[in-house]
Parts: C-alpha cells; sequence; structure tokens
C-alpha cells in the first residue's frame, strides 16, 4: 500500500487543489439573508417617518416599511435608533445591518455604502411659520437663515445646485430645527417633503408646507457594500409591497392627514444591486 | 559451529518460504476469481462514478448556459426594448406639445416615431408576457403595465387633443395642455418606466443567480470528479498490483489502457469544466453585465432626452426637470461636481487631455468603457450632448430650434451607445457559444468512453479468470 500512496498522493493533491483553487476566487461576504435577526437603523426623531412614541414604541411611515421588509425576508428586528449624522456610520461600523431612514441615494455616498430601493421618491421641500408669506419658492431664501439637521446636505445643494445662498444653521435634529422656526430664530427648514409635513403636523397650524417641491429624492436602504443577494431580496420585498398595496396604504395612514398631496404615488425605480 | 549446514540449508530453502517472495505474495495461494472479480468491479464501478459525477457537472453547466443565453437572459433584452418605446413614445408626445402648430418637418416626425413606438410597446409587451412564462409576479407586473399604458395612451390624446384646439405656436403651450401633458408624464415617469426597469433589474436577478447557481455546481462537480477519478485510478492500480502479484504478469496491457484513458477522461473533463467556468465567466461579467449596464444606460439617457424636452415645455417644473436630468447624467457617468457647469467643466478637464481609455468612474455607461473606439466615441458623443443641453438651457432661438440642437446630440449619442453595446454583446454571445460547443464535444463522447473503459478493464481480467477454468 505504501509505494502505491506514495505514487498516488502528488497526484492525488494535485486534483484535489483543483477545485479548490476555483472556489477560492468568489468572494466571501456576510449576507443579511444569513442570520434570523436584522439590525434596522430607524430614525427616532422624525413625526410620522421615523418616531418613538409616547409608549416607547417605534412608529412612522419608514418604521412600517422596516418591519414590512422583515416580515418579508422572514427575519427577526432589532432596532437600532439613530439621528440624522448616523446614518452612514452606524453601517461603515457594523452596528445596523439596514438603514431606512429618509436616505436620499446619491453617487457620493454610494463610495462607501450600498443602496437597495428607493423604497419611496420624496420631494424637497420648505417649511415657513405659518403667518410668513414672504417664502413662496425656492428662490426667496436668499440670505434668509435655513435650519437643516446635522448631517443632512440639504443646505449645500441648495447652493450648489440651485445657485441659492441661505445662510445654514446647523442643528442637533429637525425638531430643534422647528422650535427654532417657531422661536423666530430661523426663517425656513428645507428638507423631504415628508419630513416637513410630520414637522407641520407636530407644529399644531404653527409652521406651514410651502409646496415649492424643487427636487426629486430618492430615498434608498442604506446597507453594507458586497450583499447582492441580500440587496436583490430587499428590492423584490419592496415590490411586494407596492404590488399588494400596502406602500399606497401606509402613504395615506401617515401622510394624509398632515396634509400632503398623494394624487399620486410614484413607484420608486430600482437603483440596482452592484 | 561450522558454516557448511547453514550454507546447505540455504541451497534447499523453497520459494515460497522465502521471506522475500513472501513479502512480495509473489505467489499463486491469494489468487482467487473473486477477489479478481471484486477489484474489476470496484474499479468499473468508481470509473462510472467519475464519468456520471462529469455528466453531471457538465449538464449543470449547460443549464446555466440555457438560462444565462436563452432565457432570462433574451428577457433582460425584451423588458429595456420596452422601456425605451415607452420613454421615446413620452419624449414624442411631449415634442409635439412642445412645437405646437411650428415646425411642420418637427411635428411630423414625431408623430410618425410616436406611431412607430405604440407599435413597438404593443410588441415588447406580449413578447415580456410570453418570456415571464408561468412566473405570476412577473405577468402580474408586466399586465399592471399594461393597464397603466392604455391610461397613459388615453391621457397622451387628451393633451394632444387640447393642443390641437389651442393651436399654438412653439413654446406657448397653454397651462390646460400642460396640465394635461403633467398627468401623462407623472404617469410615465412614476409607474410605467419604473415597473419596466425593474421589471429588467428582476431578470438580471435571475440571471445572477443561475450564474452563481451554476458556479457552485461546477465548483461541487469539480471535487467530486476529482475524488471519483482518485479513487477509480487507485481501483485500476489495485487491480494491477494485484494482477502482478497474484499471476506473476508486471504489466497487463488491457488495464493499462484502460488507466490511460481514465487518466485521459479525467484531466479533459477537470479541464473542460474548468474552460467551461472561465467561458461562463466571460460571457457573464465581459459580455451580459456590461451589455446590461449599457442596456440601462440606453434607457436612462432616453428619460434624459425626456427631461430635456419637458424642461422646455413646462416652465414651471423646469428645475426640477433640470435636477432630474443631472441625476440621471451622475448615474450614467459620474463626476465629482454640485451642478451641470461643473459636471462639463470636469469632463472636459478629464478627456480634452490625451488618454488612453476614458476612466471607469462610477455609472452605467462608464462601468462598460473599454479602450475601444467604441468607447471613445461613446464618450466623446456624451460630452457633446451635455454641451448640446448647456446651450438648450442658456436659450438661444426658438423653442424648436433649441429642441433640434439637443435632439440631433442624443441621436448621435444613442447611436455610438448602441455601437457600444453591440462590442459588449458580440464577447456575451461568444461566450455563450464557445460554452456550449465545449460541453456538446465533451458530453457526447462520455458514453463511449464508459463502454470503452468497462471493456479494457474486463478484457484485462479475463485470461486470468480463465488460468482457473
Amino acid at each position: 500500500m505504501t509505494p502505491t500512496f506514495r505514487r498516488t498522493a502528488p497526484l492525488l493533491a494535485a486534483l484535489c487543489a483543483l477545485p479548490l483553487a476555483a472556489s477560492g476566487c468568489a468572494a466571501d461576504h456576510d449576507s443579511i439573508l444569513d442570520g434570523d435577526v436584522l439590525r434596522i437603523a430607524v430614525q427616532t426623531d422624525q413625526p410620522l417617518i421615523g418616531w418613538e412614541n409616547d409608549e416607547g414604541r417605534y412608529e412612522g411611515f419608514d418604521v412600517d416599511t422596516a418591519r414590512y421588509i422583515a416580515e418579508s425576508l422572514g427575519k427577526e428586528i432589532e432596532w437600532v435608533p439613530i439621528l440624522t449624522a448616523d446614518r452612514e456610520t452606524v453601517l461603515l461600523e457594523d452596528r445596523a445591518d439596514l438603514t431606512i431612514a429618509s436616505f436620499s441615494i446619491t453617487q457620493e455616498r454610494k463610495r462607501d455604502i450600498a443602496f437597495a430601493g428607493p423604497y419611496a421618491i420624496a420631494h424637497q421641500d420648505l417649511l415657513v411659520r405659518a403667518d410668513d408669506t414672504t417664502i413662496t419658492g425656492l428662490a426667496d431664501i436668499e440670505g434668509r437663515r435655513l435650519c437643516s439637521a446635522r448631517g443632512s446636505n440639504v443646505a449645500d445643494r441648495i447652493t450648489v445646485e440651485h445657485g441659492v445662498s441661505a445662510v445654514p444653521v446647523e442643528a442637533e435634529d429637525s425638531i430643534a430645527c422647528l422650535e427654532m422656526l417657531i422661536a423666530g430664530e430661523v426663517d425656513v427648514l428645507a428638507t423631504d417633503d415628508r419630513i416637513l409635513a410630520g414637522l407641520a403636523w407636530q407644529s399644531g397650524g404653527a409652521a406651514r408646507l410651502v409646496g415649492a417641491g424643487y427636487s426629486e429624492e430618492r430615498l434608498g436602504i442604506g446597507m453594507q457594500q458586497g450583499d447582492t443577494a441580500g440587496c436583490e431580496a430587499v428590492n423584490r420585498a419592496i415590490t411586494d409591497m407596492y404590488a399588494d398595496g400596502t406602500a399606497e396604504l401606509l402613504m395615506r395612514q401617515w401622510f394624509a392627514p398632515a396634509g400632503m398631496d398623494l394624487e399620486s404615488i410614484p413607484i420608486p425605480q430600482y437603483e440596482g444591486c452592484a | 559451529m561450522r558454516s557448511t549446514p547453514v550454507l546447505a540449508r540455504r541451497a534447499v530453502t523453497r520459494l515460497d518460504e522465502d521471506p522475500l517472495t513472501a513479502r512480495l505474495e509473489l505467489v499463486y495461494k491469494t489468487a482467487s476469481p473473486s477477489k479478481l472479480l471484486v477489484r474489476a468491479v470496484a474499479a468499473v464501478a468508481a470509473l462510472a462514478a467519475m464519468l456520471t459525477a462529469l455528466a453531471v457537472a457538465a449538464a449543470a453547466a449547460n443549464d446555466a448556459l440555457d438560462v444565462i443565453g436563452h432565457e432570462a437572459g433574451p428577457q433582460v433584452v425584451a423588458t429595456t426594448d420596452l422601456y425605451f418605446a415607452l420613454s421615446d413614445a413620452d419624449a414624442q408626445v411631449a415634442t409635439l406639445l412642445l412645437l405646437g402648430t411650428s415646425d411642420q418637418a418637427g411635428t411630423d416626425e414625431a408623430r410618425a416615431r410616436y406611431d412607430q413606438r405604440r407599435g413597438e410597446i404593443a410588441a415588447a409587451l406580449l413578447e415580456a408576457h410570453r418570456l415571464a412564462g408561468d412566473d405570476a409576479a412577473q405577468r402580474t407586473t408586466i399586465e399592471t403595465v399594461m393597464e397603466h399604458y392604455g391610461r397613459y395612451e388615453q391621457l397622451a390624446a387628451e393633451a394632444l387633443l387640447l393642443a390641437e384646439q389651442a393651436a399654438y405656436p412653439q413654446g406657448e403651450a397653454p397651462p390646460d395642455v400642460v396640465a394635461a401633458y403633467r398627468e401623462a408624464g407623472d404617469l410615465m415617469s412614476g409607474q410605467l418606466l419604473p415597473l419596466s426597469y425593474n421589471l429588467t433589474l428582476e431578470n438580471a436577478t435571475a440571471v445572477r443567480e443561475a450564474y452563481d447557481r451554476a458556479e457552485n455546481r461546477i465548483d461541487t462537480g469539480l471535487l467530486v470528479v476529482a475524488v471519483a477519478g482518485a479513487i477509480a485510478l487507485a481501483a485500476l492500480v489495485w487491480l494491477q498490483i494485484h494482477l502482478a502479484r497474484g499471476y506473476g504478469r508486471v504489466f497487463n496491457p488491457s488495464l493499462l489502457v484502460a488507466t490511460a484513458v481514465c487518466l485521459l477522461y479525467l484531466g479533459t473533463g477537470l479541464a473542460v469544466l474548468n474552460a467551461e467556468q472561465s467561458a461562463q465567466q466571460t460571457a457573464k461579467e465581459g459580455g451580459f453585465d456590461n451589455a446590461l449596464s449599457l442596456a440601462r444606460a440606453n434607457a436612462v439617457s432616453n428619460a434624459l432626452y425626456v427631461d430635456q424636452v419637458r424642461y422646455l415645455l413646462d416652465a414651471e417644473r423646469a428645475a426640477i426637470y433640470e435636477q432630474t436630468l443631472f441625476d440621471k447624467a451622475q448615474a450614467l457617468h459620474y463626476r465629482e461636481a454640485g451642478n451641470l457647469g461643473e459636471y462639463r467643466d470636469l469632463l472636459a478637464e478629464a478627456w480634452n487631455a490625451p488618454l488612453a481609455a476614458p476612466e471607469r468612474t462610477p455609472g452605467l455607461l462608464s462601468e462598460a468603457f473599454t479602450g475601444s473606439d467604441a468607447t471613445w466615441d461613446a464618450a466623446r458623443a456624451w460630452q457633446t450632448l451635455m454641451n448640446a443641453d448647456a446651450a438648450m438651457r442658456e436659450g438661444d432661438g426658438t423653442a424648436a430650434e433649441r429642441l433640434a440642437s439637443v435632439r440631433e446630440a442624443y441621436i448621435d449619442y444613442d447611436t455610438a451607445l448602441a455601437a457600444l453595446s453591440e462590442e459588449h454583446l458580440g464577447t456575451f454571445r461568444a461566450g455563450i457559444e464557445e460554452g456550449e460547443q465545449a460541453i456538446a464535444d465533451f458530453a457526447f463522447l462520455l458514453p463511449a468512453a464508459m463502454v470503452a473503459l468497462a471493456a479494457f478493464t474486463f478484457t484485462g481480467i479475463a485470461p486470468r479468470l480463465r488460468e482457473f477454468r
């Protein structure tokens, strides 16, 4: 046996090495589909979108979207409460698997993280004090004090993309901005219309939505890079959410009372999973 | 102690008592027909296992080629055709509304093209529905597209009728016409185009899944073939050794041939499967992924052209259409720019310098860039389109003139894109063909190999079996 083995051993070794070499080329990424629990980051300071209610339960459109996606993937949810500024870092530091938090898909962000979706299309809009009639469109905020939550790119984009220079003021979160607006410390808030509708609703009539709708935002689900199968599975869940009427139902449930125009709810065109 | 008896004893030592002989088992006592048959059957069984594993792995590879090359692959193409026809139909409606009663030649062309696109949409919908087969989710989506499209045609017809009644000159569409178009346009951009775009992506997912599954099965196949092959070789060697020990025949010609054929098939099989994997990789990554990226680029580019027409048609929403165009430009070919002006400057800075190939920055267009002439043509055409876009926005001349300049640039760019796409589709088709050819040649020979190997093994032991009669 020994001489036989000596003769065949190198051959065996060579044969076994072939498939190993072939399979070694495939990248080995963790997928959100592997585990039983999804760590989903949601905002806790966005009324109607991602919000902790008086009973300590998270609620809002983004939270319900998270629940729908987790259920359709058959996963339990572990909530990761975040503020606007944390949306990217929770993914980069592997503290969350998904970020569902009014997160616009941009090519800049795609360099570091991946996006499934979009799961909703929003428009950038303006929120002013209810008695302020001087601001009717984007051009009117030139030179006015514009508040945005830390980590949001709104003020920069207004200046660079639309050539309107407001005086930027940063606050911890959008509720702080709303308080400053009502107190007269700032003149205008700019962000997506869903968030502003929530703030207008919360202000109890002290603030109003301008309806300027100056830019289209594609809100995506942030993910870590390299999980193509996971990203595609999330997109399938979003497809189901729109096809079975859940998306429309949720939009109406959360945003109709806040006075948002819901006449035609656009279906998101996916970014595609790389 | 004398030495003679030792020598005498040694002289009479029998062969079967010699320790060396015993160790080598060069005697008949271990030989029996049943032992011989067991070894031969074991060798043939191992050979059968190896060839079966080869056949299974080859079939897996063939299935994958079928899905990529003949099922989901063409479905991807059918749905991008649908997107393009839908988007371009919308472009013609917006053009007709923009031009009003001016520019007879322009309106005639737009009307003819609208009719042509409507025909193509119907055909693409039927084709997509047929190709969806028994995939219920896809069929539902396609039926939804059909419903929405019926509504779109109706809304577009109403807007065109209003325009005809108002009989206005170019660029002066009255508010009711613009409002009627908005409803149609929103349905197109908000429902029809996303649905068909997502269908394309869903089919691309099917291709990726088939590809990954095939890769895994081929990987497993390679391992099983290698192990079964090693066992078969070991069994043949074991049989040889048994013949050598039991029957004093060091070499058995038939078994040598069987061993050689086994080695040959093992080597060829592993090589073919490896080649298969690399052919699939070329077809998928070099061809399909790039062609898909460009098909999506083609779709997005047409929607970008629609944004230009809408920009001219609907002054109130011009800012939105400029921003959605900028988003599309960034999705096609990314530059670290905050607005269209910066974007054009960065393009000029990068491409006016001599370069071997345009950089593969992120983007549906630029990810398919190679160093070829077709790549440069597409890159230049893109730059020209962006410059024409700027001229259109600065607004010299009538609406028809402003539109004509971007339209011309768009058509040139579209042609360049098609040529680049053809380059990648060539790679895709060649990869699929190469893979199919390799499998076909190899699979054809497998049964013959099995019969030959079994025959050689049994003819190898047949003379020895006869010794027992």
